[in-house]
């Protein structure tokens, strides 16, 4: 059992959750409340890492970050290191795979709120990002807590990208799904199978809670009926 | 002064093209009447700035809300007009006190609290205050809708269809309620409906819609008893309106005198006294012999006054104390021989007189 490989997985996730929060809503936002005509593209690329292989995303994140690539360089002569092979480069590479798990329930459950409260909250005199926090992120608390343990959830689980674009540095980008996949190159199936046992148990649990959680999250207002 | 000159396109199928001059120095009710599908939510929807016209310009005052020929647009949030709508659209997740002070969010705290008590107190819903929308009945959430928009103290009211969820009895309570609180509370109000009884009961002017085009406008008891054209006749067309006072009940039954004639219709079971007395013309059976046979109550001697012959239809106005008219087909009238001064009488049923308060 390899205690630091867990740690680097959960650091990873709780960071990538916090930046899918912060890119992620906005988009939702967008995709939910946009009338704009290419509004599919957007909503195929934004799914595009369900279908793709974490190889091929991993690929073109390692290349597109490379010292060779304008962002890459960029970004070295920011901060004086490379992007692959680094903690931070394993967030941007999880961010962007585990975007359409946490984008897509909260822009549902955005788009599911009744567009007449937001009317009704304009001319109320609250202005289009006041109606966001006293409206709309109320009414969608469930599909928030969706998104982002769903993100987390498998971005802990991630491998093929952490791969690609991580290597297998220990206590950087050595993650847990990493360290299983070595134990079993080097035929330690006891440590393989507690390290899998715990993950699959961890998961269980979240997931156990966050389908708890959503029932619970209709807020207090459900528990009198459907009415409005 | 509220001018709208507003012109909207749905594709190639339905398109709306209103113009309205609505007074808004005074409490005043106007009433935008039409059949669903008419163009009224839209009008509606274009001065609150929920909708875009394709063309034309709004003013309300000196100030332009909308011009499209300009570029101009000021949003909702900042034209300070109540929206008032037909499933009343209460923030779900917010008690009643939540929903009252959200648009008064600014305000200070104390300042907020008093306000939000005072329009529960006049608005009856003191009681209801902590529950949620979804926990109190159809009647608490339209009174919560209302004391929501009245809280920012509007310069414009716009109530969509708001007795459009109400069953008959409710809805003359709730109608007598509404009229009340916006002389109260000194605010117009542009009101979309498509009954011409709420056009009779709160409206102090009226503008007809059809297929997104204006037929009339004027007061209501002319729009109704004069409509212009056969199609605002149809829509609006109630041939008779007198104003009539109750004189007392016996059995279920309301006496009024209307003119120098009493008529019987069903009670109403109000407080009021003074009524619009409303009976339309297919609704009043003409006779020439003074046979007393039949279960209509009312049975009113008259005489002619005038004839007028519409197509397949005539209309024939007798007096009978009070302008009445009836319209029987033009082979009847043939018939009867019906001119001005013949000697006639007029037969409707007591269930066919219509009763709106007045006041």
């Amino acid at each position: 059992m390899n205690w630091t490989a867990l740690a680097t997985s959960f650091r990873l996730a709780a960071v990538t959750s916090l930046v899918l929060l912060v890119v992620g809503v906005p988009v939702a936002y967008w995709l939910a409340f946009s009338n704009r005509r290419w509004k599919f593209l957007v909503e195929a690329v934004v799914a595009l890492p369900l279908v793709l292989p974490p190889t091929v995303l991993g690929f073109y994140v390692l290349v597109a970050t490379g010292p060779r690539s304008p962002v890459g360089a960029w970004y070295e002569s920011l901060v004086g290191r490379g992007l692959p092979f680094s903690f931070e480069g394993l967030v941007v590479a999880s961010t962007l795979y585990s975007f359409p798990f946490a984008v897509q329930p909260v822009a549902a459950a955005f788009g599911g709120v009744d567009r007449r409260l937001l009317e009704a909250s304009w001319l109320l005199g609250v202005s289009r990002l006041g109606t966001f926090f006293r409206v709309i992120v109320p009414q969608s608390m469930a599909g928030l807590l969706t998104g982002v343990v769903l993100g987390f959830a498998h971005t802990l689980g991630e491998f093929g990208v952490v791969l690609m674009v991580g290597g297998n540095i220990e206590g950087v980008t050595r993650t847990v799904s990493v360290d299983i996949y070595e134990d079993v190159q080097v035929l330690d199936y006891g440590s393989a199978n507690l390290t899998a046992g715990v993950l699959l148990v961890f998961s269980f649990l979240v997931l156990s809670i966050v389908y708890a959680l959503n029932r619970q999250f209709r807020g207090p207002w459900m528990l009198a009926g459907p009415g409005r | 002064m509220l001018r709208a000159r507003i012109e909207k396109d749905f594709g190639s199928r339905f398109s709306v093209e209103a113009s309205l001059d609505l007074e808004v120095e005074s409490p005043r009710v106007t009433v935008l009447f039409g059949p669903s599908g008419a163009g009224k939510t839209t009008v509606l929807r274009c001065i609150a700035g929920l909708e875009r016209p394709t063309n034309g310009r709004i003013a309300f005052g000196s100030e332009t809300w909308c011009d499209v020929a300009a570029g101009q647009w000021l949003p909702p949030q900042r034209r300070r007009v109540g929206f008032l709508f037909q499933d009343y659209a209460l923030f779900p997740h917010l008690s009643v006190a939540g929903n009252i002070g959200y648009g008064i969010h600014d305000a200070p705290g104390r300042q907020r609290r008093a306000r939000v008590a005072e329009l529960a107190r006049r608005l009856g819903l003191e009681t209801v205050l902590d529950r949620y929308p979804g926990a109190i009945s159809g009647g608490q959430r339209q009174r919560a809708a209302l004391a929501r928009v009245l809280a920012r103290r509007p310069r414009l009211l716009l109530l969509d269809e708001p007795f459009a969820a109400l069953d008959g009895g409710t809805r003359d309570a709730v109608r007598t309620y509404l009229a009340e609180l916006l002389a109260e509370f000194r605010v117009p109000a542009i009101l979309v409906t498509h009954d011409w009884s709420d056009a009779l009961a709160l409206g102090h002017s009226m503008v007809v819609l059809k297929d997104g085009r204006i037929l009339q406008s004027g007061p209501p008891r002319e729009v109704l008893t004069r409509p212009s054209g056969t199609e605002a006749a149809s829509i609006a067309g109630v041939e008779t309106v007198q104003p009539g006072v109750g004189r007392g009940t016996t059995g279920g039954a309301l006496t009024l005198r209307v003119g120098s004639a009493e008529i019987v219709a069903l009670d109403p079971e109000t407080a009021d006294v003074d009524y619009w007395v409303c009976i339309r013309g297919e609704d009043v059976m003409l006779e020439t012999s003074a046979a007393s046979g039949g279960s209509a109550r009312n049975r009113l001697a008259g005489t002619v006054f005038d004839v007028v012959w519409k197509g397949p239809l005539t209309e024939v106005k007798v007096d009978v104390g009070f302008p009445l008219t009836a319209l029987v087909t033009r082979q009847s009238a043939l018939d009867l021989g019906l001119g001005p001064g013949s000697r006639i009488r007029a037969v409707f049923k007591a269930s066919t007189v219509h009763l709106i308060p007045r006041r």
